[in-house]
Formats: structure tokens, C-alpha cells, sequence
């Protein structure tokens, strides 16, 4: 007689295989369907295009964006790489896992250690045993 | 393993199309155990599971996984499998002949699912379940999910998921040893 | 009968129903994710760097006890309390999250790495106190918390965990002689450190991960964070062009590279460790070398793990583990026969550096296990002494 775990077992362990040919079948399905979810809703802009005046003032600007560009392309000493905006380095911002992990490749766990130490240095010191009361007494300036 | 399915969903988010065929492969085959022990017809099998991946792929961009990515996709498959019994108003015991059919050894030159020895017996118990029994069986042993996510999809409490679970594999344990002995 | 009064009554009822109001706040303490008690630690523990130096010198036996290392584990009572109590939690959730890529922020292992560093103080003081079930208590505390650490980690978290367990078990060898009398305190020990040692997930997973944080998000809306972090840690300044002037093609490439570069070191993994650890460290020097001739290897070279150091750290680890498994059996056995035994008994945890039981020498003074095999990174052979003091 079977227990209830050997059932559970049983169940679980009665397997299937699958055809590969339906198995491609329905990733390459999967993937059209999926590039095909790159199209947006019903897009504003092509909208509000769809009026010739608009269309005519859109062209003008074009025109007068592309004057703007070259000249400040001309003038440019040197054409700078279109770099994404940095986000601001806050202290604790160095404790990412690229800057640990980069940082025990260079130094050990010593590295880590003194990268901690650093981001905490710049923090500033943390709470150490704030009690209600004091909180209270903060909150009423007393 | 949620660690590695956050990380295919983000991938996918990105316009990863590779992570598509990780999650193929890595829920193809208990989905396909889940709508076998749920449904009777073969061909309903298939395109139940066959429309939730192609469902999943076609939201995969904008997706965002809040609990368990196979919870997710075996409920869309038991949703799926329910709603076409509801359709084709199939009795809730499907006869011997039916179970027969499902289970079928020879496979087609393009079917999708071909199924062990062990697990047409799995096919030939579960028809006999009451469908609400089945579905927390199978939705437990083979989408994993917890009892308390199953309660929550049949809408009833977790000490009746509990007691479907129980009845459920005392049904399949007298089924299972009267064909294992037969 | 006597009548209540009026003002009795009113009593009562306030009673009544404070209790009521704090019931529920009290059964919700401890919380069930241990991750919220460590969080709490970390920011109520006192993080003075010259003291927590003192402290390091004191666990590793450099100096002894002195009163101002005794006063600064009082001041950080409430942090040892909150950190042991997180230890008996089986849930831990740090609420990381991964899908953030190269940016994923980890502030939490500094204050850990420093609490566990005072509560093992605390252990040792108790220790001396002779109360050793409390001292054994904080070490196993740090032990849990170093399976915490690890459950779910990328490569760093791995090894601020292990450096966790390397600690505790540094400071168990020390107080493991002194309960050595007492065989069910013995038992129990064995039995929970075999519990934590089970629970430290493989260095396998911890590379997977990062193989698919990091690897996942080397992409070219990424460039001014890797850059800002590779220049941080040095790179030359034709690199540092390259990498900014890069096409999405160049970063693709170099996603397959790094991600190819990792996958080939998870199978050397695979390896018996003498070849995994020369095949990792071929595959170490791989990404800079090809770099200098294709351009896809230039991220790699960069950011790729030194994954041979990190095997060979986890290798250590996991042997300590195992000679304090193997010690106390011996207690054990001395315990129940009032000798050790003469050769090591059969089923004994190994070296894993060799694969072999450890080499056993027994002196007037107690034991030393011995590892059969170097570990290579340190060229070094590791030995573990348990006294009868």
C-alpha cells in the first residue's frame, strides 16, 4: 500500500518527454509574438500629425533645429560622446555590488572593509541608541 | 528558484528575447503534466499550454512578477483548462475510454507530449478525481503552488484546499495500487 | 457580597484594554524575516572604527580582555541582542533587489561584519566568564547569520559570509575545549554546526548570480556608471575612451564574453581542486590577455571575479567546518572513553583540499588536524590545534 509520501513521490517522479519539433514550434511562436509586443498603443504624436498645418510647422522647426545643430557642431573643439547622465555618488553609493565586488578583486576583504569605512566616514555617524524618549524630546525641542 | 525567474522576467522587460526560451524550458514540462492531469483531450492539452507561453511572451515586456513565476503561469494554465472543460460542458469524470485517449502510448509524428509508462497510470487515476480535488492536487504537485494561493484561486478556505489535497491522493493511492497489482 | 467600586471597576477596564492594545504588538515580536533584526543592528550598533579594532585584535587572541573593550560590548548590548535574535529566525529576506543590475546596493555587510565581530568579543569574554553555553550561543549566532548572508548572495555576499563563519569558528575552537566533558552539550553542537555548514549555499550559485546581475546589465545606457566604477578602480585611459565611445554592439559582445567568460568558470568548478584551481586561474588571466587584441574582453578583464581566490577561500571555510566536525567527535569519543582514539575513526568530515580524512597527530596537549593538500591561492596547508585547556 502506498503512503501518502510515496503517492506524492510517485506522482512527481512520473515523467514526460517532448518532441523537439513542436518544442521549436512554440519558442520560435514565443518569439514572433514577443517582438511583435514591441508596438506601442495608439501613439499621440501620429495623432496630432495627422493635420497638414502641423505637419508644415513641424517641418520649419526641423529645418531650424538642423541650422542650430550644425553650427554648434562646426563651432564644437571636439565632438564629446553622448554619455548617459551619472547619478550623483552618495556616500553610501559606493557600496553598490560592482564597487565591492571591484574592490575585493583589488584588495581582499580588507578593501571592502576600507571601502565601508569610507562611505560610513562620508555619511557621518549613524544613530547609536536613540530611545523614544529622546525622539519625543527631539520632536518638542525640548 | 524565484532568484532566477526575477531575472529572466527583467530580461525580458528589456528586450531579452533569449530569457523566452529559458522559460520554456524550464516549465514546458510540468505545465504540460499539469494539463494532462486536468483535461481529457489531447489536442486541448496542447493548445491550453501552447496559448499560455504564447500569452506570457506577448506580455513578457511589460510583466511584472510579484510572486512565483510558475504559480503564475501553471494558475493561467489551470484558468486556461478550466475554461475550456466550462466550454465544452464535459462532464466532471471523464469516462475510461476518455482517459484512455489522453494517454495514448503512441504519440503523433507532432505531438507534443509523450508520456511515460508511470505517468499514464498519473492520467488514468486522475480522471477519477472530482475536478476540485484535481486541480489541487495537480496545482500543488506540479505548479507548486501553496495551499493558500490554491485557496485563494477556488475561492474557498485553506482547510478545504487541505481536505480536496488529502482525499485527493487517497483517491489516487487506491487507484494507482489497483492498477500497479492489476 | 461584597460590591465592586465604581473606581475599581474603571481600573479594570483600563486595564483590560491596554492589555488588549499591546497584545498584538508584543506577539508580533521577533518579526519573522530575520533580515528586519539585522537592519536593526546595523543601525543602533556603535561603529567606532578604533574600538572595532581593538575588538578584531581581541577575537583573534592578538590582546586580551580590558575594560574598554568590556564596556564597548555593554554599550552594544541592544545590537548583539537584535543580531542573536535574527539568528534563530529561519527567514531571512534582505529585500535586494538584484533586477537594479551593476548598482544594486549592499550597505548592509559592513555593520554585520562588525557586529558579528563584537559579539564574538562578548563570546569570548563569556567564555572567560565560564559561561560557555552563552559563548557557544553568540558563536552559532554568527554562524546563522553568515547562512543568512550567503542565502540568495552574489559572489560578495558569499564572502562576507564565509569570512563570518571563518571568525566564529576561529572563536569556537577556542571553547569547544572547555565543554569538551560534556558530551550532550557536545552532540548538540555537532549536530547545529552540521546544520549551519549544510546551510551555506555552493560558491556555484553565488557565480551564477553574478553572472546574470552583472553579465545581464553591461549595456550601453550603462556606460557612465561602469565607467565611473572602472575608473574608480583603474583603467587606463585608452580603455576608458573605448568603452565610452562604444556602440550597443561592443556592449553585446562584451555581455557574451563576460557571460561566456563566467559559464566556463562555473565548469571548472566542476573540476577535483588541484585542476579546478589551475584552470580557474588560466581562465583569470584569460579576459586581460585577449583584451589586448579584442575588444569584446575588455569589460571582462575588468570586472570579471577573481573567481580562483573566492573557490580557494570557500575551500578553507568549509574545511574549518569540517575539522570542528572531526574535533568534536574526538571530544566525544575522549568524552565517553576517557581517552582519544589512536588512529581517526571511519565517516570523519574531510579535507577538502585533498578530498582525504585530515592527517591526526595527538600530543600532551591535545590535537592537531591537518590538511593532506596546499591551498594553492595561499600556498599554505592548513592545520587546526583543540587543546585540553
Amino acid at each position: 500500500m502506498k503512503r501518502h509520501g510515496d503517492i506524492e513521490r510517485f506522482l512527481k517522479d512520473a515523467s514526460i518527454k517532448t518532441c523537439d519539433a513542436m518544442n521549436e514550434r512554440v519558442r520560435g511562436r514565443m518569439r514572433e509574438v514577443y517582438a511583435s509586443s514591441t508596438s506601442r498603443p495608439p501613439n499621440v504624436w501620429k495623432l496630432v500629425f495627422e493635420s497638414r498645418a502641423v505637419r508644415l510647422a513641424a517641418a520649419a522647426a526641423i529645418v531650424t533645429g538642423t541650422g542650430i545643430l550644425a553650427v554648434h557642431l562646426v563651432t564644437a573643439r571636439k565632438a564629446a560622446p553622448v554619455v548617459p547622465p551619472m547619478v550623483a555618488k552618495s556616500p553610501l553609493g559606493r557600496t553598490t555590488a560592482l564597487s565591492l565586488s571591484l574592490a575585493y578583486k583589488r584588495g581582499g576583504m580588507e578593501a571592502v572593509d576600507r571601502l565601508y569605512e569610507k562611505a560610513t566616514e562620508e555619511r557621518g555617524p549613524g544613530p547609536t541608541a536613540l530611545t523614544i524618549e529622546e525622539l519625543i524630546a527631539e520632536d518638542n525641542n525640548l | 528558484m524565484r532568484f532566477e525567474d526575477r531575472v529572466l522576467v527583467w530580461r525580458l522587460n528589456r528586450g531579452d528575447a533569449t530569457a523566452l526560451s529559458r522559460v520554456y524550458e524550464k516549465y514546458r514540462a510540468d505545465l504540460l503534466r499539469l494539463a494532462l492531469s486536468l483535461l481529457s483531450d489531447r489536442a486541448g492539452v496542447e493548445d491550453v499550454v501552447q496559448d499560455v507561453f504564447v500569452g506570457f511572451a506577448g506580455a513578457a515586456r511589460t510583466f511584472r512578477l510579484t510572486g512565483s513565476l510558475k504559480s503564475y503561469l501553471a494558475t493561467c494554465t489551470a484558468n486556461a483548462a478550466r475554461n475550456r472543460l466550462k466550454a465544452a460542458a464535459r462532464r466532471t469524470t471523464a469516462s475510461l475510454a476518455e482517459a484512455l485517449d489522453v494517454v495514448g502510448t503512441a504519440a503523433g509524428p507532432d505531438e507534443w507530449a509523450m508520456l511515460s509508462e508511470e505517468f499514464q497510470q498519473v492520467c488514468r487515476a486522475m480522471v477519477q478525481l472530482p475536478a476540485e480535488q484535481r486541480e489541487v492536487v495537480t496545482l500543488h504537485l506540479y505548479g507548486d503552488m501553496p495551499f493558500r494561493e490554491i485557496a485563494a484561486w477556488q475561492k474557498t478556505s485553506i482547510k478545504t484546499v487541505q481536505s480536496r489535497y488529502r482525499y485527493g491522493l487517497d483517491k489516487l493511492r487506491s487507484a494507482l495500487n489497483g492498477e500497479v497489482t492489476r | 457580597m461584597k460590591t465592586l467600586s465604581h473606581a475599581k471597576v474603571t481600573h479594570a477596564l483600563y486595564v483590560v484594554s491596554i492589555m488588549s492594545m499591546c497584545t498584538p504588538a508584543l506577539f508580533a515580536y521577533p518579526p519573522d524575516n530575520a533580515a528586519v533584526l539585522y537592519y536593526q543592528a546595523s543601525l543602533t550598533y556603535d561603529a567606532n572604527y578604533p574600538m572595532l579594532d581593538k575588538v578584531t585584535q581581541f577575537i583573534r587572541g592578538d590582546i586580551g580582555v580590558d575594560e574598554e573593550i568590556e564596556a564597548y560590548v555593554r554599550r552594544n548590548a541592544r545590537a548583539i541582542k537584535q543580531f542573536v535574535d535574527a539568528g534563530a529566525s529561519p527567514q531571512c529576506d534582505w529585500g535586494i533587489d538584484y533586477s537594479e543590475g551593476l548598482d544594486v546596493m549592499m550597505p548592509q555587510y559592513a555593520p554585520l561584519r562588525n557586529i558579528a565581530k563584537i559579539v564574538l568579543a562578548e563570546a569570548r569574554i563569556a567564555g572567560e566568564a565560564g559561561d560557555y553555553a552563552r559563548a557557544l550561543d553568540l558563536c552559532l549566532a554568527v554562524h546563522k547569520a553568515g547562512v543568512h548572508i550567503a542565502d540568495g548572495g552574489i559572489i560578495i555576499s558569499h564572502l562576507v559570509a564565509i569570512s563570518l563563519n571563518e571568525m566564529a569558528n576561529q572563536c569556537l575552537t577556542q571553547l569547544i575545549p572547555h565543554v569538551r566533558d560534556a558530551p550532550d552539550l557536545l552532540v548538540e553542537l555537532r549536530s547545529l554546526i552540521l546544520d549551519v555548514s549544510g546551510g551555506i549555499p555552493s560558491v556555484k550559485t553565488a557565480i551564477n548570480r553574478d553572472l546574470h546581475v552583472f553579465g545581464g546589465d553591461l549595456r550601453r545606457e550603462r556606460v557612465g556608471y561602469i565607467l565611473e566604477m572602472v575608473t574608480d578602480f583603474g583603467i587606463t585611459a585608452e580603455r576608458a575612451r573605448i568603452i565610452r565611445q562604444a556602440d550597443e554592439a561592443f556592449f553585446n559582445a562584451n555581455r557574451q564574453y563576460f557571460m561566456g567568460h563566467l559559464a566556463a568558470v562555473l565548469a571548472a568548478c566542476d573540476l577535483p581542486y588541484p585542476q579546478s584551481y589551475e584552470r580557474l586561474v588560466a581562465l583569470g588571466e584569460e579576459p586581460a590577455l585577449e583584451s589586448k587584441t579584442n575588444p569584446d574582453a575588455i569589460l571582462a578583464a575588468v570586472l570579471a571575479p577573481a573567481v580562483d581566490k573566492i573557490v580557494c577561500l570557500d575551500l578553507k571555510a568549509r574545511t574549518h567546518f569540517n575539522a570542528v566536525g572531526t574535533a568534536l567527535n574526538l571530544y566525544l569519543v575522549r568524552a565517553r572513553t576517557g581517552r582519544l582514539p589512536e588512529t581517526l575513526p571511519e565517516g570523519m568530515p574531510k579535507d577538502l583540499f585533498s578530498g582525504k580524512d585530515f592527517e591526526y597527530e595527538r600530543d600532551a596537549a591535545g590535537f592537531v588536524l591537518r590538511c593532506q593538500a596546499k591551498d594553492l591561492a595561499k600556498d599554505q596547508t592548513y592545520e587546526y590545534r583543540f587543546t585540553f585547556k
